[in-house]
């Protein structure tokens, strides 16, 4: 079973690595993150603020980009183009090529996330007025990553009920909604009617907490207190992942392919 | 490998595919029943839409019956991995990863297997030189043509040497070198005591090649037989060939009535009704100064039989 | 994969979404939930530092002006407001004027919010006087500034002259300018901040922005009560040469018909030294306690 898995995230990570809209996406935003070089030089202090900022959000749109482009055609294309058939009619079953899908693209994520980082890294740490090394930058784009690979799970699992275009309407929703849910939590609670404050919870954390991953504000201004926070959203992300996916499997196990 | 039972059993299959959210469902397959043996070819006839891929599709679970059962090598083993290693499955106009090389495909085919690195190579290798692919190991799957495609498609339904082969329209899309080629290759897969179900429109293929086969019309069996069963001993007529083309009242001496034939060229063709005519026309002939070329028997086709039980199939449903 | 296995992926997806509910309610305290009362200052926001170059906004000046103002609101609402949340509310009400000048509702119940803290009722006045810019013709921002003039600065003629000018606006109410001329000459008294607050609150049809002015009133009232029950604490101390135990004591003495009720739902209570507090409300309004 792992084998299986694993052999399918392999052809997963090599599709997507030869996809040439990746890397023209990739390519952008190393080419964003490089300008904000000359970006800092526009403020008035702070300038290496502005870079890891400036830079820090550049990864994480051109991340949630690439996770949604990449993940609403991760199953959808295999029925389009008829090759989930040779697959599945090998001693495949469908939650390891669900999984396995999942896996690949989570890789791709991996390496891209980490150049774009390690690019920022560089770009800030030789920026001439108060450039340093800032670790920081690494930890919050590992938050970002894993906030990508649980938008990757949203869009795997609308791509085995829906169009590509939906599940990228659906994907980014939740995506925004994802960063407001603390809004949900805190309105619900000033509500007289226990029933409201009951229910406005649930949503909450029914809801993915994108905000669990977000330590752009926290490592920046060096407010990570612990790296204990840093375990929880990974185990978070697992267990919510862990629920997006076998929901996935659950629509996917009886789709007729046609 | 010769078993006890069939190797496939398909009982009271129906699925129908949802058309809308309003409108009624379009029934694909209506109670359909067959069974394919051990070490068959059965081809699995019928015209576009009659429900043939569907039928694979369910039986590669790609798809799932409304009702109906399927059980595969008599029902030993529950169907999962074990079942889906035994069976080789090219889907129609089989399309692939086109960022892989034939050989990564391959390769790809055979972890899912579970097969070796080593077995996978060799395999793979023989295979591909068996559909005449051999020199597009390492090329892009991208710059395949349509031929080149059914052919990689064929490799990877019998890589993993599955004992069930299940190849839905192998011939499409082939010229008559590839047709005969995969001819070739179904029969080879006969000779090594595989089973083999095919799908296919061209009955042609299907007469050539199969012991069995399995007739199918708008969803419903409409025959179901060994071929020189169905094709049976009925005689529609008697071709003669006669040489010189003999002019009617020499005709009419020898007791042939006009319409009986025609002029082809320098021959004439004609058609006796039965042996007893054939005779006395051949008699006739003979005294009249001409020469019987060929006197043939012509029987039933598959092509006739289709069109006679489809005639009936379409009200009274089907019959066998 | 047959009908139980499915099952199967249900259940086990409910389970993994409890196992991330546990691990969501173990982060939530670690995320600043803009209701907890915040120690640390938080920084200024990418949304301020955008606000200041708001054709950075690209085409979303609006919306992103909602964004602050509905960020704003949150901290406006929160029940005890620390000096950090009110320099919050003025970041924030002035990224809303930064994007979005003609948004009026920021600038008018944001002052009121702003007036409540003595050190902030400067930043108010701003906030008003942004807002009367842009709605010259509005009476409500003359009469908002007389009234943070008035009570939250003790500048008794500043307060009057404001409200004498939001007087002669067009709409204004008929008894502003009666209350100019009180203002002009009236010492502050909770009472005068109450009738006022009275009739700000007619004006409002809005439930938030009313829920704001009613808690105002209530932390008037408290004031109010309070420094009538110390009068009768003083008075028993001349009559009987001791501080009372218990409020009731002021009944039972006759000096007081009754004691009023907490507006908070909470009680009055007497401390040893004659200081008396709500068990409510910690802090009292400096305003109002005379020089």
């Amino acid at each position: 079973m792992l084998r299986r898995i694993f052999s399918i995230a392999a052809n997963t990570f090599r599709e997507t690595i030869r996809n040439k809209i990746l890397y023209a996406i990739l390519a952008f935003a190393l080419f964003v993150i490089g300008m904000t070089f000359f970006l800092a030089d526009l403020s008035v202090g702070d300038f290496a603020r502005i870079i890891a900022d400036v830079g820090l959000a550049s990864i994480h749109i051109f991340g949630v980009i690439m996770a949604v482009f990449l993940g609403i055609t991760l199953v959808s294309n295999e029925v389009e183009r008829k090759t989930i058939y040779i697959l599945l009619s090998k001693p495949v079953r469908r939650f390891e090529f669900i999984f396995g899908k999942t896996l690949g693209l989570s890789v791709t994520l991996l390496l891209t996330t980490l150049a774009m980082a390690t690019v920022l890294f560089l770009v800030h740490f030789s920026y001439r007025y108060g450039g340093r090394a800032e670790v920081g930058i690494f930890i919050a784009s590992a938050g970002i990553y894993m906030e990508l690979v649980l938008l990757t799970c949203l869009a795997s699992l609308f791509s085995t009920f829906t169009t590509p275009v939906l599940s990228a309407i659906f994907t980014l929703s939740l995506f925004l909604v994802g960063h407001l849910t603390k809004y949900l939590y805190v309105l619900g609670d000033q509500s007289k009617v226990e029933a409201v404050r009951w229910a406005s919870r649930f949503i909450f954390y029914l809801l993915p907490n994108l905000e669990n991953f977000n330590w752009k504000n926290e490592v920046a201004y060096g407010g990570l207190k612990s790296f204990s926070i840093l375990g929880w959203a990974a185990g978070y992300l697992v267990a919510y992942a862990a629920c997006v996916l076998c929901l996935s499997c659950l629509l996917f196990a009886r789709k007729d392919f046609k | 490998m010769i078993r006890q039972g069939p190797i496939l059993s398909i009982e009271r299959l129906s699925k129908s595919y949802p058309t809308g959210f309003w409108r009624k469902p379009v029934r694909v397959l209506s109670d359909l029943s067959c069974e394919v043996h051990a070490n068959e070819i059965v081809g699995f006839l019928g015209p576009n839409g009659a429900g043939k891929t569907t039928t694979i599709k369910i039986l590669n679970r790609l798809a799932f019956p409304d009702a109906g059962k399927v059980t595969l090598f008599g029902g030993q083993v529950r169907d999962g991995a074990d079942v889906r290693r035994r069976i080789g499955f090219m889907p129609e106009q089989p399309y692939f990863y086109e960022y892989l090389t034939g050989g990564e495909f391959l390769r790809l085919c055979g972890q899912l297997c579970g097969m070796s690195r080593a077995d996978t190579e060799s395999r793979s290798s023989e295979l591909l030189s068996r559909v005449g692919l051999s020199g597009a190991r390492d090329t892009a799957i991208r710059k395949y043509s349509k031929g080149m495609m059914q052919r990689l498609g064929l490799a990877q339904a019998l890589l993993h040497d599955p004992e069930l082969v299940i190849l839905d329209e192998p011939m499409s899309g082939l010229d008559p070198m590839g047709r005969m080629e995969v001819r070739g290759i179904i029969r080879d897969l006969k000779a090594a005591g595989k089973t083999v179900f095919f799908s296919s429109h061209i009955l042609s293929d299907v007469e050539a090649l199969c012991d069995r086969v399995i007739m199918l019309h708008k969803g419903r069996k409409v025959a179901e037989g060994r071929v020189e069963e169905l094709i049976g001993a009925e005689t529609l007529y008697i071709e003669l060939v006669v040489s010189p083309v003999l002019p009617a009242d020499r005709l009419a001496a020898a007791g042939i009535p006009p319409d009986a034939g025609y002029a082809q060229g320098a021959l004439l063709v004609l058609r006796a009704a039965d042996n007893g005519q054939a005779n006395r026309w051949i008699a006739g002939l003979l005294r009249e100064g001409g020469t019987v070329l060929s006197c043939v028997p012509v029987k039933k086709g598959l092509e006739e039989i289709f069109m006679e039980r489809v005639g009936g199939s379409d009200s009274t449903g089907a019959t066998s | 994969m047959n009908e139980a296995s499915r099952g199967a992926w249900g259940w086990v997806a409910a389970f993994a979404l409890l196992v991330s509910i546990g691990f969501s309610w173990r982060l939530l305290p670690s995320r600043a939930l803009p209701e907890s009362g915040r120690e640390v200052r938080e920084r200024p926001g990418l949304l301020a530092a955008v606000s200041r170059r708001p054709e950075f906004a690209f085409g979303f000046r609006n919306v992103l002006a909602d964004v602050a103002w509905l960020e704003g609101v949150q901290v406006a609402g929160n029940r005890k407001m620390t000096r950090w949340d009110y320099d919050r509310l003025y970041e924030l009400l002035d990224g809303v004027s930064n994007f979005d000048p003609k948004f009026e509702i920021p600038y008018l119940l944001g002052g009121l919010v702003l007036g409540e803290s003595p050190d902030h009722a400067q930043k108010a006045l701003e906030v008003f006087e942004r807002g009367k810019k842009e709605y010259p013709a509005d009476w409500r921002f003359p009469f908002y500034m007389g009234f943070t003039y008035y009570f939250s600065l003790g500048d008794a003629v500043a307060g009057g002259r404001a409200t004498a000018e939001a007087a002669r606006l067009p709409g204004s109410p008929a008894y502003l300018p009666g209350l100019a001329s009180r203002m002009l000459s009236e010492a502050r008294e909770p009472e005068v901040a109450l009738s006022l607050l009275a009739s700000i609150v007619r004006q409002e049809s809005d439930p938030a922005r009313r829920a704001v002015l009613s808690r105002r009133i209530r932390e008037v009232t408290v004031e109010r009560d309070l420094q009538a029950l110390e009068r009768a604490v003083e008075t028993y101390r001349e009559k009987m040469g001791t501080v009372p135990r218990d409020l009731s004591d002021l009944v039972r003495a006759g000096i007081l018909p009754g004691i009023p009720e907490e507006p908070n739902g909470g009680r009055y209570l007497v401390e040893p030294g004659g200081k008396v507090r709500s068990d409510r409300v910690s802090q009292r309004l400096r305003v109002f306690q005379k020089k």
